[in-house]
C-alpha cells in the first residue's frame, strides 16, 4: 500500500488518491493523530520509521512542505504553534528513516525536496544548462519601492509567437510537457540536484525557465502512471 | 570589503562579538533588527549573487560582505511589529525581509556565520541524531511516538527517561521513572508525537566550536537540565574549562563541519565509564554564558573567522 501526505486541500493529492484507488491511503497531518506512529534510534544512530496502524504501507508520496498551525484541527488552540512544529521536526526525521522508498526525500529545511526560494531554484537551473531570468526581490519601506539593481537588467519576453509558457513534469528520467528532449535531459538533470524524483517547471516558448518547484500536478494521468514504478521500488 | 552583524543589540552573544571586532578594527555594519521597518533590501540573482541593503541613510552593497554573523530573531517580534495586527503591512514587511535577508544568506559566497539551511539541521533532533551518530558519537536511545502504549515499553527496558522537543523550541526535559504513575503524563502524547530518551548518567560537556578552534566547558549541576537548576531549587551550574580527548574534539570538528556550521555549540555527555553521548548540535549557540564563567575565548575565536574572511576578500580584490 501506498501512503500520500498531503495538505488537505490538496486537490491533486485527492485525485491521484482516486486514480490510484484501493492500493493507497491518503492522510493530512490532522489525520496522522489517529494512526500509531513511531519512530526510534539506536545508540549508534540506526533508526527505523514505523506506521503501526498501516503496516502494509511500504512507500510514501509526500506533498507536504511542511506543517502549520492551520494543519491541525484536534489540538487545543494554545498549543497549536508547539504541536504543529513538533509534528513537523516527527516527520522529517521519520520520512528520512523510512525503510522503503520516499518520493521527494525530505531535507533539513522541507519535507518534500530541498524547500528552495525561487532564487536557489533560478540559480541551480542556471547550472544544470538552462536558460533562466534574473530572479529579483525588493522589499522595500514606503517612499524606497524603486529598484536599484534591476532597471537595466530586464530580460526581455519571450518573442515567439504562439508561445504560452509549457507546464512541464519530470518523475525521475522522465520529462512530461511539450518540450525538446535537450531541454527535457537538462531539466531531469535539474531534478537530480534537487535531490528529487519529483519536480516540476514552467518554460517558456524559448526554453527559458520561468519557475521550478517540487509541486507538479500529480493527478495528469501519465505523471501518475510514471511515479508507480519509483514508489514500488522498481525504479 | 565588510562584514554583516544581524541581530538584537541586547543579545550579549552579538555584543561580544561586536567587542571582539571592533578591538581588531575589521570593519563590520551592524543591523540591527529593532529596525527592521527601515530596511529595504534588493536581491538579484543571475550569473552573480546581488544585493542591496538600505537602512537609517546607510547603504550596504551586498557583494561587498565577505562575511556575516548571523543571530536573528523573529522580526515580527520585535517591538515596532508585535502589537500590529495579523496581516498588518509591517508584519509582512517584517516576514519579507527576514525570508529576502536568510535567502542571501544562504546563496552568498560569503562565509556565513551560519547559513540558514545549514542552522536548519537542528529543527528535528532525532533527524540530527542520525547525523551526529555518524560521527562516531553515541547518540541516547530514543523513541518520538504518538502510542502511550509503546512509551511504557520503551520506559520499562530503558527507563529512567527524559521527555523534550524534538524540534528547535527549547523544552525544558523532563524525567521519567519506571514506577511512575503515567495515567495523566501520556495523555498528550496522542496528540502529538513526543521524543523520549534513555537517560543517560554522567558528566555534561559543552563544546563550541568555532573553526578549527574548540572549546571544551564541563556542568556541574544536579538538575535534570542545568539551564533552568533555579526552577528545580537547586543551585547554580558550575561551569569550568576542560581539555577534550583529541578524538573526541577532532569529532566535534566534523560533526560541525559536516553539519555545514562554521561555528557550533555541541552538547555532550561523558558517562562514568567514559564513553562520550552527543544529543544535539546548536547552529547559533549563546556562547556568552559559557564563556562569562570561564574566561574562554569563544567572541574572539568568532571574530578571528570573520576576520580572515574579510581579510583575504580585501587581498584577492
Amino acid at each position: 500500500m501506498l501512503l500520500i501526505l498531503a495538505h488537505r486541500h490538496d486537490i491533486a493529492a485527492r485525485e491521484l488518491a482516486a486514480r490510484w484507488n484501493g492500493d493507497v491511503i491518503l492522510l493530512t497531518p490532522a489525520d496522522l493523530h489517529t494512526e500509531r506512529l513511531l519512530l526510534t534510534v539506536s545508540q549508534r544512530g540506526r533508526a527505523r520509521a514505523e506506521l503501526r496502524s498501516r503496516p502494509s504501507v511500504t512507500a510514501v508520496l509526500s506533498r507536504l512542505g511542511g506543517v502549520g498551525p492551520a494543519d491541525l484541527d484536534h489540538v487545543d488552540p494554545q498549543d497549536l504553534a508547539y504541536a504543529a512544529t513538533e509534528l513537523d521536526a516527527f516527520l522529517r526525521a521519520w520520512l528520512l528513516a523510512w525503510p522503503g522508498p520516499v518520493v521527494n526525500r525530505p531535507t533539513a529545511t522541507c519535507l518534500n525536496g530541498p524547500g528552495w526560494r525561487p532564487e536557489q531554484w533560478s540559480l541551480a537551473a542556471a547550472a544544470a544548462g538552462l536558460s533562466v531570468r534574473p530572479a529579483h526581490r525588493l522589499v522595500a519601506t514606503a517612499g524606497t519601492s524603486r529598484s536599484r539593481l534591476a532597471p537595466d537588467r530586464a530580460v526581455a519576453a519571450c518573442a515567439e509567437p504562439n508561445g504560452d509558457p509549457a507546464r512541464v513534469t519530470v518523475v525521475g528520467d522522465r520529462c512530461f510537457g511539450p518540450v525538446p528532449g535537450d531541454l527535457g535531459r537538462r531539466l531531469c538533470a535539474l531534478a537530480r540536484m534537487a535531490g528529487c524524483t519529483l519536480i516540476e517547471a514552467i518554460v517558456d516558448a524559448c526554453g527559458t525557465v520561468l519557475h521550478a518547484g517540487a509541486w507538479p500536478d500529480v493527478s495528469a494521468p501519465d505523471v501518475a502512471d510514471a511515479l508507480l514504478p519509483f514508489l514500488d521500488g522498481a525504479s | 570589503m565588510t562584514a554583516l552583524l544581524w541581530g538584537l543589540p541586547g543579545d550579549p552573544t552579538m555584543t561580544s562579538v561586536r567587542r571582539a571586532l571592533s578591538r581588531i578594527g575589521v570593519p563590520f555594519l551592524f543591523l540591527d533588527q529593532r529596525q527592521v521597518l527601515a530596511m529595504t533590501v534588493e536581491l538579484s540573482i543571475g550569473p552573480a549573487v546581488e544585493g542591496l541593503l538600505r537602512v537609517a541613510g546607510t547603504a550596504l552593497d551586498l557583494a561587498g560582505v565577505a562575511a556575516a554573523y548571523l543571530r536573528p530573531h523573529d522580526s515580527t517580534r520585535v517591538s515596532a511589529v508585535r502589537d500590529t495586527p495579523p496581516g498588518s503591512p509591517a508584519r509582512r514587511h517584517a516576514r519579507e525581509v527576514d525570508d529576502v535577508l536568510s535567502a542571501w544568506a544562504d546563496l552568498s559566497p560569503a562565509l556565513v556565520i551560519s547559513r540558514p539551511s545549514a542552522a536548519a539541521s537542528n529543527g528535528s533532533k532525532p533527524a540530527q541524531l542520525q547525523e551526529i551518530a555518524a560521527c562516531g558519537f553515541a547518540v541516547p536511545k530514543t523513541l518520538v511516538t504518538n502510542d502511550p502504549g509503546a512509551v511504557e515499553r520503551f520506559l520499562d527496558r530503558n527507563g529512567p527517561l527524559v521527555c523534550k522537543s524534538a524540534s528547535a523550541i527549547r523544552s525544558r526535559v523532563r524525567r521519567l521513572d519506571r514506577g511512575d504513575d503515567l495515567s495523566g503524563r501520556l495523555a498528550d502524547v496522542t496528540a502529538c508525537p513526543t521524543q523520549f530518551q534513555r537517560r543517560v548518567p554522567g558528566t555534561d560537556v559543552r563544546v563550541h566550536v568555532a573553526g578549527a578552534e574548540v572549546f571544551a566547558t564541563r556542568i556541574t549541576s544536579d538538575a535534570d537540565d542545568y539551564r533552568y537548576a533555579a526552577r528545580q531549587g537547586l543551585p547554580r551550574a558550575r561551569l569550568e574549562a576542560i581539555d577534550l580527548p583529541d578524538g573526541v574534539a577532532e569529532r566535534c570538528r566534523q560533526l560541525a563541519c559536516k553539519l555545514g556550521l562554521p561555528v557550533a555549540g555541541v552538547d555532550l555527555r561523558v558517562t562514568p565509564d567514559g564513553e562520550w553521548f552527543c544529543f544535539e548540535v546548536n547552529p547559533s549557540p549563546a556562547f556568552s554564558y559559557y564563556e562569562a564563567d570561564t574566561g574562554q575565548p569563544i567572541a574572539a575565536a568568532v571574530a578571528g573567522l570573520i576576520t580572515a574572511a574579510v581579510t583575504c576578500a580585501q587581498v584577492a580584490r
